[in-house]
């Protein structure tokens, strides 16, 4: 019986042409896959494509896509006795219920297994496709695709299975099974959130196995990725099984897959008609009907009666409210989730309200139109009154726009419902803020008015398709493609239905120009649509389903006159309005594909890398005009400059390249010599002395630039398209500013696109034994400290800034005009900056502190000016004098998210700080660290420029995390410095999984983020416990004295280290050693603590702790090193991760005892007496060696 | 009034469902007779705008009902052989909205023909029940009651009496023919008694194809004094039906009686009057011993 339900359904299902398109759908996504160069790039370049991790990700995001396979498989066997009528045929028969729903569930399971093993066998023959690069190849192993089949893909359909299996056949209606879905997605995504605070949680919960694969391969190294299987253990194993005893449950206590068959009918309503029947006189007709004919032209009662009745049908349903359910529960997750650093929110600025509601909806709305639209195209055809309702004289037009606004309604009103939410907590939570226009413009015209569009393709897909499901398929494939046009050179906007160029709203700037830019793609996919819907309505289906090719020859009847009038029409909108989007995208604006810029930069390299040795004059003084016209986006630059041979050749000829901004116009003039060939495809060009500038020689030159942004541009996501803006300007100087000599920083770093161009692997950075670069500073060759005068103009409204003390301001023209002076040589990397600001200053020991803001943005600006106050303190007492006599903190608008640090002058993101919620005094004060590191950069980078080596980013970076750590151990003691620097562990961990060339020791850093901030936070606190805070910045101290404002030698880090180790004794020489030149890891795990209460109240603590340490090379493999080292013991009296404890108080009431232990390799066994039970035992409780687990250090007793 | 010419439809799963079919169907009521699977709900389909036709024309008061659909749509009452209705929406509330989409704009004229209909059909004890809740006859009449909605010129109804009992019938019956006689009715049906009780004029489709068309009247009369009875005992039937065009066969009290068309009474028949039935039976059978 089981066998024969099985084969029946079985072969049911391979009959239906379904079954073969989905399968060849999953097939040749899983192909393609492994040609989309953006998923392969962010997966990291150096994994193998056909390696274990590669394959885990990419088969468990299948998983979640595969839901919609599950949906349609699962709800059509679960619901087609009842909806083809034959329940009542069959559940008569003698059948075991039993075995026949078993039977028919599994066979349905094992349809959808089979479609799924198509992605394993596409990402199998896809590895072997010729465009797969042989490096991104390792050895094939099928055991890779089988575990991850097996452990991750078979579950996850199992557990969606089931579930909509038990729902159809509870519930026997779609929608239900649609909100399933949406319930299972809003699952997978509330396990997301969860997994950033707590990981363990989050992977369980996941059914996808998504977030618990991550969690596994957390810290892998690219060895790891490669060559790692996965195993059914841990996290995992905990995961599958719970989701296979969960879905069982569901199977058997909603899908009612053991009861007996029943019909499902109305039986209530059906009874109480009947009887009614029995009472009915017999009346038997006989007078005179009374009828009127129909209106010849009902059009707009007709549409209006069918609105209101596809609107009912739609909103006022369980569905619908349920639908509103999930968005708020999305968005309370997700508004009381922190995002900041250290767990702080953002205040609740419109902005953010905005990117919360688009995060909830974004993928929640696709979800809605594909279903909503299969169900009300088909509602006809599914409730059988398709015949009746067809032969009424309705225009085809009213059907499609009663369902289109019935779909359209559902987008609005949700979010409506959604702003509404976020409204009420702005003002629960005190904003006043509440900006209307803004959630109007954002949310309907950025966002519900392409919606509207995507719901009129898929409309349009379901009225050509010959059942819903094909409709919904190729729906999903419309979108999905989206994701595959970049790589293949169509990412450009024109070609992605209903998409404009996104620029994020900004409180300093507004919407900018995409308001404009915008308009001119929504008139240009808003004509198409519009065709669109003509020739759907044309093919509109009416009475039984009819072929395409029967109801083409139709389509000029039925759209009439007008509709071809409107076609015409909307053709030359189109026409007319894509051609404006060409002209200012392509014409005015540069346009390139991701390839065509490679390929700009590949070329740079090959002709000009040849040149990197040729000598390079050195500005040394520089007087800027600069005037800035922000309404046109615009900037006029004329320079004078002074330049000086600092090498011991003559210079010949150099190269010069432009900004990388094309400007408008350019010119340079220096004594002695001209600017010869231009290369225009690498915009570079080479400037021939007639005499050559000799060693030593000074000569002076002017520079003119312009520079305009004209229209708009298709992708601003550069950040040349957000320099000069309407209110926020910032740029560097190497916006305007020419370079000079060969800029290493052009070239192609990923090894895979260099390969394909033919380049040599990548080199970062220069070798740090490289003398002859010693003399040039990290920030490029010709570039030194200057002397620097600037005259900025902006508008009246405008504040204009730049380094340097602020000698004179006036107004000229309708212009403001600033004058700026260095009173000392300041390094050449200087910012120039215009907005409307509110101004905030204070003095500190002769030092002005400015703080630039915008006008809502007042609520954290005194907490930033006593930071900027500790920081002067700390580091002017630690390492030297503050060289400058004031020191401004800029606020630029959001479209960029850090803080920089120029001399005197810091930058700092709109989104960093300024709106951070800092009101709970219980929370870490992240902007505190930030202001403390960008200051921190005054002396490290400002004062103290590294050489062009290896390592510079140790001496730039590391150093002011170093301080900005001290800073705030200063404030707020050890044990919150405990949970930045786990925090600080897991980035570096993380980071190092994702390295595409190669870790290389703290020492010989190439520009590593997760080295030189994450790992050098966690090696400077072990060095500054090792030697101790007064000795390591007594060193410092020197270390600034020695290399201050030099600009013939920048030191190196092994200056740097020289400095360091100067009374360093032999031990400390070795362990210095170990932190800086090796990449050490370490595995220190208690196993055992004993506490024995001993006379005098006193307590006995044994710990067994089991460590290792490996030794890990530059491709992650690790090998084990021996291990001896003193490691911190520490004892407790409250939880150490419980940071609220000690936030105020920075004394650290709760530790017990902390002392250095010498721990070996292997078992370690310490004891030690002490006067209080502790509570919690901690081994190097606050983080000073590179553990791979951090978790299992501390022990509660 | 109603002209179908040269009507052709295959599907595309390669049934021929019409074949040249060609008929002038006249004011007042029309039976189209055929067996099961003879094409007459596919010719029902396509008259009623919802199927379109390979080739041939049909035009209906000057309407061309192919290229313009939407003109007979005005005009037009369906009632289609099997339907659903949207679920849980009350009978009167979706009679009103299929009124709206009928044209029948004016809201009073609307209430009262809504009502009125819900009474004729005996429903409107009931119009507070969604219809997706009624049993099969009441159903039926729901399905009448919109096909009447807008006073229709062509009113087609596509085997209405299938799921009716006696009386439901005799009452549908009684309502078709007070509809008058100005307008074109087409009753399709594989019942002889529906067309025999109702018709002036008919026509027999079997396989596609149109094998008899007139009146009814006259049909019978061509072939009174051709028909002959026999009850037949034990399994005589078989040489019979070797013997002699054996046109219908059915059970009477328990005794098999077979009609047998001949111009003389072959041996141990009797003569018997000729009704619709033997009409109906020897043209099928003309068709199937042809082919």
């Amino acid at each position: 019986m089981l066998a024969k339900m099985f084969m029946f359904e079985w072969r049911y299902f391979t009959r239906q042409p379904s079954f073969y398109i989905s399968a060849s759908i999953f097939f040749i996504l899983a192909i393609s896959v492994t040609n989309m160069q953006n998923l392969l790039n962010d997966l990291g370049s150096n994994v193998h494509i056909n390696g274990p991790f590669f394959i885990a990700k990419v088969m468990s995001m299948f998983g979640l896509f595969a839901m919609i396979l599950v949906v349609n498989f699962m709800s059509n066997s679960a619901l087609r006795d009842h909806e083809s009528d034959m329940a009542e045929i069959l559940y008569c028969k003698p059948i075991n219920a039993v075995m026949y729903q078993t039977g028919r569930f599994l066979a349905t399971f094992v349809v959808i297994v089979v479609i799924f093993s198509t992605v394993p066998i596409g990402l199998l023959i896809g590895s072997l496709m010729p465009w797969v690069a042989p490096e991104r190849l390792g050895p094939s192993n099928i055991a890779y695709y089988l575990t991850t089949f097996f452990y991750i893909s078979v579950p996850a359909l199992f557990v969606t299975s089931c579930l909509f299996y038990a729902i159809a056949i509870r519930l026997k209606a779609m929608m239900p099974i649609y909100l399933s879905l949406i319930a299972v997605f809003a699952l997978y995504n509330a396990s997301g959130t969860l997994f950033l605070s707590n990981p363990a949680l989050g992977s369980l919960m996941d059914p996808f196995a998504i977030n618990t694969f991550q969690e596994i391969s957390r810290y892998w190294t690219l060895h790891d990725q490669n060559n790692q299987m996965l195993a059914l253990t841990d996290n995992l194993l905990l995961n599958r099984l719970l989701w296979l005893i969960l879905s069982s449950v569901i199977l058997i206590a909603i899908g009612n897959i053991l009861s007996p068959l029943s019909i499902h009918n109305k039986k209530a309503t059906k009874k109480k008609a009947n009887t009614k029947n029995i009472i009915l006189e017999d009346t038997i007709v006989s007078h005179h009907i009374v009828n009127y004919k129909g209106s010849i032209n009902p059009g707009w009662s007709q549409f209006f009666a069918r609105t209101k009745f596809e609107f009912k049908q739609v909103i006022i349903t369980p569905a619908f409210l349920a639908l509103c359910g999930f968005v708020f529960l999305t968005m309370i997750a997700v508004l009381f989730q922190p995002k900041g650093m250290f767990g702080s929110t953002q205040l609740p600025f419109t902005q953010i309200m905005v990117q919360i509601i688009k995060g909830s909806m974004v993928i929640l709305s696709m979800i809605i139109i594909t279903y909503y639209s299969a169900e009300i195209i088909w509602r006809e055809r599914i409730s059988g009154m398709g015949d009746i309702i067809d032969s009424m004289p309705v225009n085809n037009l009213c059907f499609w726009m009663s369902k289109l606004i019935a779909v359209c309604s559902i987008l609005v009103i949700l979010m409506i419902f959604a702003i509404c939410v976020t409204i009420a907590y702005q003002f629960s939570n005190g904003v006043s803020l509440i900006d209307i226009p803004q959630y109007l413009i954002s949310l309907f015209y950025f966002s519900v008015l392409p919606w509207i569009m995507l719901t009129i393709l898929a409309f349009f897909l379901q009225v050509i398709s010959p059942n819903k499901y094909i409709g919904m398929l190729l729906f999903a494939l419309c979108l999905g493609i989206n994701f595959a046009m970049e790589p293949l050179g169509f990412g450009h906007n024109m070609f992605l239905f209903s998409k404009s160029p996104i620029l994020q709203y900004t409180d300093l700037n507004g919407f900018g120009w995409s308001l404009q830019s915008h308009s001119w793609y929504m008139l240009y996919w808003g004509a198409l649509a519009i065709i669109l819907s003509i020739i759907g309505y044309g093919l509109w289906q009416r009475g039984p389903v009819q072929s395409l090719k029967s109801r083409l020859p139709k389509v000029s009847y039925q759209i009439s006159h007008t509709g071809r009038y409107a076609i015409a029409i909307c053709s030359i909108i189109f026409l007319f309005s894509g051609s404006t989007i060409f002209y200012n995208t392509r014409v005015l604006n540069e346009y390139s594909t991701i390839q065509e810029k490679d390929e700009i930069k590949a070329n740079y390299e090959k002709r000009y890398r040849q040149h990197i040795d040729l000598p390079v004059p050195t500005i040394t003084k520089l007087q800027v005009n600069v005037d800035l016209y922000p309404d046109s986006r615009a900037v006029k630059v004329d320079a004078k400059i002074s330049l000086i041979n600092k090498t011991k050749e003559p210079i010949n000829r150099f190269l010069i390249s432009l900004p990388y901004y094309t400007p408008k116009s350019f010119t340079i003039t220096i004594d002695g010599g001209q600017l010869a060939d231009w290369d225009k495809d690498t915009n570079t060009y080479w400037f021939e002395f007639n005499h050559a500038l000799k060693p030593g020689e000074q000569r002076a030159g002017t520079f003119q630039l312009e520079r305009e942004h004209q229209g708009f541009v298709d992708n601003n996501s550069g950040s040349a398209n957000v320099e000069i803006v309407g209110n926020g300007t910032f740029f560097e100087g190497y916006a305007i500013f020419p370079l000079y000599g060969y800029v290493q920083s052009l070239e192609l770093i990923s090894p895979e696109k260099r390969k394909n161009h033919g380049l040599e692997p990548p080199r970062r950075a220069h070798k740090l034994e490289e003398s002859s670069y010693y003399n040039v500073s990290t920030k490029g060759s010709g570039i030194g400290y200057i002397d620097f005068e600037a005259t900025v103009s902006t508008t009246a409204d405008q504040i204009a800034i730049a380094p340097g003390s602020l000698k004179n301001q006036w107004k000229e023209n309708g212009r403001q005009y600033f004058h700026y002076k260095s009173d000392e040589p300041i390094q050449n990397f200087v910012a120039f900056m215009s907005a409307k600001y509110e101004k905030h200053t204070s003095v500190h020991n002769g030092v002005d502190i400015e703080i630039y803001y915008h006008r809502d943005h007042s609520v954290n600006v005194s907490r930033m000016s006593q930071a900027v106050k500790d920081a002067l303190d700390y580091f002017s007492t630690s390492f030297g004098a503050y060289p400058h006599d004031q020191i401004r903190i800029i606020e630029f608008p959001g479209y960029r998210n850090f803080a920089q640090s120029f001399p005197n002058t810091i930058a700092f993101s709109e989104r960093l700080g300024f709106i951070t919620d800092l009101r709970d005094e219980s929370s870490i004060d992240q902007i505190y660290y930030v202001i403390a590191h960008e200051v921190a950069h005054q002396w490290w980078g400002n004062q103290v420029d590294a050489a062009d080596v290896q390592g510079s980013a140790m001496i730039t970076e590391t150093l002011s995390q170093y301080s900005a750590l001290m800073l705030f151990k200063q404030k707020y003691g050890d044990v919150n410095l405990r949970k930045v620097l786990k925090m600080e562990l897991d980035s570096y961990l993380r980071g190092r999984s994702s390295e595409q060339v190669v870790e290389l020791p703290l020492m010989r850093v190439e520009n590593q983020k997760y080295i030189h901030y994450h790992k050098g936070a966690i090696v400077m606190m072990a060095l500054v416990d090792l030697l101790g805070e007064e000795r390591l910045n007594h060193a410092l101290h020197n270390f600034v004295k020695r290399y201050k404002f030099t600009d013939n030698i920048y030191p190196t880090t092994q200056d740097l280290l020289a400095f360091i180790t100067k009374d360093a004794t032999k031990n400390e020489k070795e362990e210095i050693k170990r932190l800086f030149t090796e990449v050490n890891i370490y595995d220190i795990k208690t196993t055992d603590v004993l506490i024995k209460p001993i006379k005098n109240n006193q307590y006995q603590v044994t710990i067994t702790l089991e460590a290792k340490r490996f030794v890990t090379d530059g491709q992650g493999i690790e090998k084990q090193a021996p291990l001896s080292a003193m490691v911190d013991i520490g004892l407790f009296l409250a939880n150490p991760e419980d940071i609220s404890l000690s936030v105020k108080s920075h004394e650290n009431d709760n530790l017990l005892y902390l002392k250095k232990h010498r721990i070996k390799d292997g078992k370690n066994k310490i004891t030690f007496v002490v006067s209080k039970k502790p509570l919690f035992v901690g081994v190097d409780p606050f983080v000073k060696l590179i553990d791979r687990d951090t978790d299992d250090n501390i022990v509660k007793l | 009034m109603l002209e179908i010419d040269k009507l052709c439809k295959t599907y595309d799963n390669g049934v021929s469902a019409l074949k040249n079919v060609s008929l002038s169907i006249p004011k007042g009521m029309y039976g189209l007779l055929g067996p099961n699977g003879a094409g007459k709900s596919s010719l029902m389909r396509t008259i009623s705008t919802l199927q379109e036709a390979d080739s041939g024309n049909i035009h209906f008061d000057g309407v061309d009902v192919l290229n313009n659909p939407n003109e007979l749509r005005k005009r037009l009452g369906y009632l289609p052989q099997s339907f659903g209705v949207y679920p849980r929406v009350p009978a009167d509330e979706l009679l009103d909205h299929l009124a709206i989409l009928k044209g029948l704009v004016n809201k009073v004229e609307r209430k009262e023909i809504v009502d009125g209909l819900l009474h004729q059909t005996n429903l409107y004890q009931h119009r507070k029940n969604a219809v997706s809740g009624y049993s099969g006859g009441m159903r039926q009449r729901f399905g009448i009651a919109q096909a009447l909605l807008g006073d229709p010129d062509l009113l087609i109804v596509d085997e209405p009496t299938g799921g009716l009992d006696p009386e439901e019938r005799n009452r549908f019956h009684n309502l078709l023919v007070s509809l008058g006689q100005d307008k074109v009715i087409i009753l399709s049906t594989h019942i002889v008694d529906d067309v025999s009780e109702l018709c002036p004029a008919m026509a027999v489709l079997a396989a596609g194809e149109i094998l008899l068309e007139g009146n009814p009247i006259r049909l019978i009369e061509k072939l009174n004094g051709r028909i002959w009875r026999k009850s037949l005992v034990g399994d005589e039937l078989t040489d019979i039906e070797k013997e002699f065009p054996v046109i219908s066969k059915r059970l009477l009290a328990g005794q098999t009686i077979v009609h047998v068309l001949a111009d003389n009474a072959p041996e141990g028949f009797e003569p018997t009057p000729a009704n619709l039935e033997d009409v109906y039976f020897s043209t099928l059978h003309a068709q199937r011993s042809a082919s």
